[in-house]
């Protein structure tokens, strides 16, 4: 059944996807081959264009996904999907699973759009545009010769958490602000789930990061070593290692707001 | 498991302050065609989606099909709302793929020949119909499930007197015998030849249940008459 149903996922949102891939690939090469012309100003606009697609696909491909999720699962199309006869749960993880390959993909065309970027705007920062390749060797070689086997281990997963956590809290927001109490708000129900959530997490987050583990260079390799933030915050001093604490609390954030978008699919639906 | 095919004890749904069911007893039992009566705001299409499984924050029990409400009672109830529930960009022949992929009991064949019977296209797409149209592609999918309760709410309101033939025909055309088919209208006078028992609807309660044929004799009225009658002792 979750084939079945990430399947018709595909086929419904394939359409919209292929619209803000496709506007936000259009802007990045537009832009970039404007950029390339190296005018006064026309190259400036280039810049802002082509930026604006690769930066921009990942966040509206986000929200496209958000605004599906909450008009198929309760909305007018909801009428169907909520009489499926399988548990809730298991829709909301057959359109996480499909959110989570597209964002993938999305993170994927943004390096690519953020390439066609660099070599549009090659000449305005002195560089030829086929630097961008040595550039990335050599920004390769430079990470290969300090990253320990852990941390390739761990990034590709931590990396996919930070790619799909805004995925989950637009899902969150979504469910829990068609909840009965948010019923009659309509889109505001879960716009102000949102936003309380953003307040929430950002909190959350900033205390999780004064958590005493920072990533640094120790021995000529990354390691993780102890920091005090909260001292250096409090003294104004810059510290010398990224401070690593918010990763768990995303971890714990994520597992959260899963758990309780399963609760509403589960128990909590009420269509208007 | 009780024997009927609708089993609703002391349901209650409310909306704020209001309350769309209050503490509602209905038992309706297969083999019958049952008319949910009432004016607009009565409580049917909330009673409708409480039986469908659409609205979880209800107090009361409620067994369908034999099943309490959940995944195994969706499997055996087909619902057909009042509002257009699928993609404006699908093709009729998608839709019927999409019911044929979820629900166990959908019958392609019945659906291709109502589709037929509606004179419609498969290549059609639901965003270039009309109301009727649409209303028609979503009955032949409802009405195409080996269901054992169908629920349809309001299905011919807002289509044309003459459109309105076509879709009871169409509704009743592959009806099992041993099913349950409620269906919930304000438009008595186009329904009452095809019922079998009729439920009244009035604040959130019932007022009036039976058999179409005992009301008939009882009252010595039609459905349609007897439907006003009893609108106007309420409202007084």
């Amino acid at each position: 059944m979750v084939g079945k149903l990430i399947k018709h996922e595909a086929i419904r949102t394939r359409g919209m996807l292929a619209t803000v891939f496709g506007a936000a690939t259009l802007l990045a090469v537009m832009g970039a081959l404007l950029a390339a012309t190296q005018w006064p100003v026309v190259a400036q606009f280039g810049l802002v264009v082509s930026v604006l697609g690769a930066v921009g696909v990942v966040p509206a491909t986000q929200l496209a996904l958000a605004f599906d999720y909450w008009q198929t699962g309760y909305r007018r199309i909801g009428y169907f999907t909520q009489t499926l006869p399988v548990k809730g749960s298991t829709i909301y993880w057959a359109k996480l699973a499909w959110g989570t390959l597209v964002v993938v993909a999305s993170v994927a065309l943004a390096l690519l759009l953020g390439a066609i970027t660099f070599m549009g705007n090659a000449g305005s920062l002195g560089h030829a545009p086929l630097d961008l390749f040595s550039m990335v060797g050599q920004w390769w070689t430079d990470m290969a010769a300090v990253m320990p086997w852990w941390g390739w281990m761990a990034a590709p997963p931590a990396l996919l958490l930070l790619a799909t956590f805004n995925l989950l809290q637009y899902y969150f927001a979504a469910s829990v602000g068609s909840e009965k109490r948010f019923g009659s708000l309509g889109l505001g129900g879960p716009v102000l789930v949102w936003f309380v959530l953003y307040v929430v997490l950002q909190i959350v987050l900033i205390g999780f990061m004064l958590i005493p583990i920072g990533l640094g260079v120790e021995g000529g390799a990354l390691a993780l070593v102890s920091e005090n933030y909260l001292a250096m915050v409090l003294d104004g001093a810059d510290p010398a290692t990224v401070p690593i604490g918010f990763l768990p609390g995303f971890l714990v954030a994520a597992a959260v707001l899963v758990w309780r978008t399963v609760v509403s699919w589960n128990g909590k639906v009420s269509l208007v | 498991m009780t024997g009927n095919a609708i089993e609703v004890r002391g349901l209650t749904k409310t909306y704020g302050s209001l309350s769309a069911l209050d503490a509602l007893d209905l038992s309706l039992p297969y083999g019958q065609v049952v008319g949910l009566l009432g004016e607009n705001g009565c409580g049917k299409t909330t009673l409708l989606k409480v039986l469908a499984g659409l609205l979880q924050d209800h107090e009361g029990s409620v067994e369908i099909a034999g099943a309490p409400l959940g995944p195994e009672s969706k499997a055996r109830v087909s619902f057909l709302p009042d509002v257009s529930f699928l993609p404006d960009g699908a093709r009729v022949a998608y839709c019927l793929d999409l019911y044929g992929d979820f629900f166990a009991d959908f019958d392609r064949a019945r659906a291709e020949d109502l589709i037929g019977f509606f004179g419609l296209e498969r290549s059609m797409r639901l965003g270039q119909m009309s109301k009727g149209m649409r209303e028609k592609v979503q009955i032949a999918l409802a009405m195409s499930r080996k269901a054992r309760v169908y629920l349809l709410d309001e299905p011919i309101s807002g289509v044309d007197p003459a459109a309105r033939d076509v879709i009871v025909q169409g509704i009743l055309r592959n009806l099992r015998e041993d099913s349950l088919l409620l269906i919930s209208t304000h438009l008595v006078h186009d329904l009452e030849p095809v019922l079998d028992g009729v439920v009244m609807m009035r604040h959130g309660k019932v007022l009036l249940t039976g058999q179409v044929d005992d009301l008939r004799a009882r009252h010595n009225k039609s459905i349609d008459q007897l439907f006003k009658e009893v609108y106007s002792w309420s409202a007084n």
